[in-house]
């Protein structure tokens, strides 16, 4: 009875440690993507394959998802990330990347190779991307339009979703209650054979998000809580594989948000009981086909973005639907040698009410990348290089093309010592949005779409021994983008997007890291430190708003067996709020720690855990007055079972 | 060498102790014979705040939050009137009007319980705000009593009440928003439409007496544009005494309104017009030509002759105050204030 009841209670409880068992290294600095095969079945497309020879990527691991994004938003595994600020409105809203001084619409989101963006804004809310639910997923930072097309100019994001075909059944359940009476709760079961696998997911959120702040705007600085905060949000992903004989694959993805926020009014304004509801449909299905050293993969994707913002005075409703067709071929004839070609096809439809007349715009573009390695014979010396064109077009326009070619060199010093370097060179592109060209009054047809070129270059160091790793590295870049889309007032009273200045990104980083494993202790030290210079040619060179200029962010990582303890300081310079840098956001110091035991029995794990967010109770902003919540905690259960007799454990 | 370490690591912990600090505010000037510029600040950014150039021309920024302590004003200053030794800071998307000492700008208190205040007159020891409330029905009059800064009656008027004007002891109020010119009885709280207009925004008096008008016409939004012009009343506010049309184009109709008593300046397509008062028909070419990049303010200044025109820019930058000469329109000189003005208060 007890063994029914603790089994009960437990598969009541839900999920975020459980995507992520498998603690690895909390953040990893690929030097290469290696053509790691899953099982049988694994995806052959092209971002399987090292096209980014020379850019810098990160793999974000279960261990960085566990510590930060728990089954919620992407946006605080982001965060920790070496070049990435988040611009958050407060504490589960809007939430945008900002990598290398470039925003959101300058990062482009990939769902298992479809870009996401939302095509009115070009842009997508990390809150709104559930970590948890992806078990690859990779930031690729710097130009990268060759890669994954319109609009990676200041990175990329990867999500992806691979099954495992020895998987029979298995489920994961989660429960988390945290401050602000916040609850997440987190469901997500894989199930089938050889032939077919099914994923189902289900993720529920909700918070009260009253979280105290000092009200700066009333006399005496008295401390109130956060009005029309509170938001609930729920997602259902939906996965089926099937792996036929002959190297026949087929999937069907569908991904469905829902999330229903209310805006709290930055310091000193009225609660004018802003809304704002988000609700998108994804649907994907995939067909490809391996004979050999060639693959061949059509993707078909539908997208719906729904977006309602409501205040007491306004409503305002858009709704956006995209149709993709995505064909690619690939060639590997060896380890040697790798292409991947193809183009990408869509279009987009709206009766959004500001666009006048209902809209339907063509775009699409084609590419294609080659990748070569080479190896000395004794294997001391490797080297990588990969080049590769995309030209995109669209209703309006014919952009320049975008080109890349990078090269990693990596030698051997002795056993477990080396040194790497990369080199590369990239342009990038980004098409207007539906808002820059249609928007009524002020949408301009006449825009340009923005061009931008980078080059970077690395330089790491890493010892890899059986106990003990360590590793430095160094890397510089500098780039331009012309054409720079910005939106501005006009003497007819309204605001209109033009072509308007040149932007200048340029930055150093550095960072370390260390991990030592001895018997069941293991101790992960990284340290990361960011200098970003990102700004406007045309004005006096001014650094670009919401960007710091210097940012240091680590992590110490302490684990003995199945207990550990992990300590994620991060230190953001000021940030500029106008773009003349005549007012700005002081600079901030965050600590957050967490810390959690995973019991594994012999078919199943229950994992504990904990989170103390801002532990120094730190009064800090990502966006001016809008106040960040201070000390606060989460902690959760989560149990998973699988059921796996066939299967050789790993 | 373990000192020099721990210099290092005290210069490290002094130098990141400097990057987070403040920016040095001005100290509070003393806020006479000068010139308050209203800065409205960027919409949801709760940046608005108040600059004062001194009759030597230097310019103190951020003076609300230098005169106390930090203080946020708050989101969207949208005026300033001064009374009896009291500057009333109306800030639109706060809801709330700001009260400050004139001498020092200290904050004495707040007077909350509007929606979406705009402009306010004085009279008789009252307050008239005027609030749009919100952008579809009529908007209000608030009456405040100025000894004890409470909320004492209210008035409906007409959509999207803007500026307004003391005409004896009645109140001429623009509404914006529709075609309505309200005389309001300030004893009965009684309105009379004095107007067919449409969109009447901005209202000033000449030193004949009579008060001018000018009605922005209804944009290219509306669904219809029509012309915009300028509108003369007798000092009574009960007789038009003359109308005079400016015109529209599409997306731009004409806007704010100063006179120096003789002669009156208004925007149109980017450019100052000047017009003289005692003529019916419109001026073909600017007084000014393109002063701003964002036309975002204007008034007259009398000490010396001065028209003042406020260049809001991008609204994400310190925006910009052009002083010209008011008989030739030559500018004088630039100053840069606060984001987004939109202003002028002389004091």
């Amino acid at each position: 009875m007890l063994k029914w009841l603790f089994s009960t209670v437990f598969l009541l409880a839900g999920l975020s440690n459980l995507f992520a068992q498998v603690v690895t290294d909390s953040i990893k600095k690929t030097d290469t993507i290696p053509i790691t095969v899953l099982n049988t079945y694994i995806l052959r497309d092209y971002q399987g394959y090292d096209f980014t020879a020379g850019i810098r990527t990160y793999t974000l691991s279960p261990t960085l998802l566990r510590d930060n994004s728990s089954i919620s938003g992407l946006s605080d595994a982001l965060q920790t990330v070496g070049g990435v600020y988040m611009r958050s409105y407060g504490n589960g809203m809007n939430n945008a990347v900002t990598l290398r001084g470039f925003g959101p619409e300058r990062t482009s989101t990939l769902w298992n190779g479809i870009p996401i963006n939302n095509a009115g804004l070009g842009q997508l809310d990390m809150n709104l991307m559930p970590g948890g639910f992806f078990n690859s997923i990779k930031l690729i930072e710097g130009s990268s339009s060759t890669q994954y097309g319109n609009g990676a100019q200041g990175g990329s994001l990867l999500l992806e979703y691979h099954p495992d075909f020895n998987n029979k059944f298995n489920i994961t359940l989660q429960q988390e209650f945290g401050s602000f009476f916040s609850w997440n709760t987190g469901v997500q079961t894989n199930y089938g054979n050889k032939i077919f696998q099914g994923r189902t997911a289900f993720l529920r959120n909700s918070s009260n998000n009253n979280y105290a702040y000092k009200d700066k705007a009333t006399v005496g600085f008295p401390t109130k809580e956060t009005v029309n905060a509170n938001f609930f949000s729920y997602q259902i992903i939906q996965d089926l594989f099937f792996s036929f004989k002959k190297n026949w694959n087929l999937s069907f993805h569908g991904w469905f948000n829902y999330t229903d926020r209310r805006i709290p009014p930055p310091l000193g304004a009225a609660n004018n009981n802003s809304q704002q509801f988000d609700q998108n449909i994804r649907l994907m299905t995939q067909l490809w086909k391996q004979i050999r050293f060639h693959g061949i993969k059509l993707q078909v994707a539908y997208l719906q973005d729904h977006l309602n913002f409501r205040t007491d005075a306004f409503n305002d409703s858009s709704l956006i639907h995209s149709g993709q067709v995505q064909l690619q071929y690939t060639y590997s004839s060896s380890k040697v040698f790798a292409l991947i070609s193809g183009g990408n096809f869509s279009v987009n439809y709206s009766e959004y009410q500001y666009y006048g007349n209902p809209i339907t715009e063509f775009r699409g573009n084609v590419f294609i990348m080659t990748n070569w390695r080479f190896r000395s014979k004794s294997r001391i010396t490797q080297a990588k290089l990969s080049a590769g064109m995309r030209q995109q077009l669209s209703t309006h326009y014919i952009s320049y093309p975008s080109a890349h070619i990078g090269m990693d060199l990596t030698q051997h010093i002795k056993e477990g010592h080396s040194i790497t370097a990369c080199l590369a060179f990239n342009t990038a592109y980004r098409m207007p949005t539906l808002n820059d060209l249609y928007w009524v009054p002020g949408g301009n047809p006449n825009l340009k779409p923005e061009y931008s070129w980078n080059t970077e270059a690395s330089f790491k160091y890493k010892m890899d021994l059986p106990w003990i790793d360590l590793s430095f590295d160094v890397m510089g870049y500098f780039g331009r983008t012309s054409n720079w889309i910005q939106w501005t007032p006009t003497i007819f009273g309204y605001w209109e997007p033009q072509n308007l200045t040149e932007v200048q990104s340029a930055g150093f980083e550095g960072g370390a890291s260390f991990s030592l494993k001895k018997k069941k202790w293991k101790l992960n030290l990284q340290g990361h430190y960011n200098f970003t210079h990102a700004t406007d040619v045309n004005n006096n060179f001014y650094q670009l708003i919401y960007v710091p200029q210097h940012s240091v962010k680590g992590t110490l990582e302490l684990k003995w067996d199945e207990i550990y303890l992990t300590i994620l300081p991060s230190f953001y310079s000021k940030r500029f709020t106008l773009s003349d840098n005549t007012q700005f956001i002081p600079s901030f110091f965050l600590l957050n720690l967490q810390a959690g035991y995973t019991l594994k029995l012999t078919s199943c794990a229950i994992g504990f855990f904990g989170r103390l967010n801002n532990v120094t109770h730190a009064d800090y902003q990502m966006v001016l007055n809008r106040p960040m919540p201070g000390i606060n905690f989460s902690a959760g259960i989560n149990f998973y079972l699988d059921i796996q007799p066939n299967r050789q454990r790993r | 060498m373990k000192n020099k370490f721990y210099l290092l690591i005290l210069a490290v912990i002094f130098s990141m102790a400097i990057a987070g600090c403040d920016e040095t505010n001005n100290p509070p000037g003393q806020f006479t014979n000068g010139v308050f510029v209203i800065n409205e600040g960027a919409f949801g950014s709760s940046n608005g705040e108040v600059s004062f150039i001194k009759s030597d021309n230097s310019v103190n920024n951020n003076q609300y939050a230098a005169a106390n302590g930090g203080l946020i004003l708050g989101d969207v200053l949208q005026s300033m009137h001064i009374n009896n030794g009291n500057a009333y800071l109306l800030v639109n998307n706060s809801n709330k009007v700001v009260v400050v000492d004139i001498d020092d700008l200290k904050n004495t208190t707040t007077i909350n319980g509007f929606l979406l205040p705009r402009f306010m007159v004085s009279y008789n020891g009252k307050g008239y705000i005027s609030e749009y409330i919100d952008f579809v029905n009529n908007g209000n009059v608030m009456i405040v009593d100025l000894s004890t800064n409470a909320i004492v009656d209210s008035v409906q008027v007409g959509k999207l009440p803007e500026q307004m004007m003391m005409v004896g002891s009645s109140l001429l109020v623009a509404n914006s928003g529709d075609t309505t010119l309200h005389l309001v009885n300030t004893t009965t709280l009684a309105k009379t439409n004095i107007g067919d207009i449409d969109y009447p925004k901005y209202i000033t008096k000449t030193s004949d007496g009579n008060i001018w008008v000018l009605y922005t016409g209804k944009p290219a939004w509306s669904g219809t544009q029509t012309d915009g012009g300028l509108l003369v009343l007798n000092s009574t506010a009960t007789a038009i005494v003359k109308t005079i049309n400016i015109g529209s184009t599409a997306f731009n109709n004409p806007s704010q309104l100063a006179t120096d008593g003789n002669n009156l300046y208004y925007e149109y397509l980017g450019n100052v017009y000047k017009i003289d008062k005692s003529a019916t028909v419109a001026p073909a070419s600017p007084f000014i030509t393109g002063p701003a990049t964002s036309f975002y303010g204007m008034n007259y200044y009398s000490a010396n002759n001065t028209l003042f025109v406020a260049d809001a820019k991008n609204f994400v930058s310190s925006g910009v105050v052009k002083r010209y000469n008011a008989s030739t329109g030559a500018l004088i000189d630039t100053l840069n204030v606060g984001v987004a003005p939109n202003g002028f208060v002389f004091n």
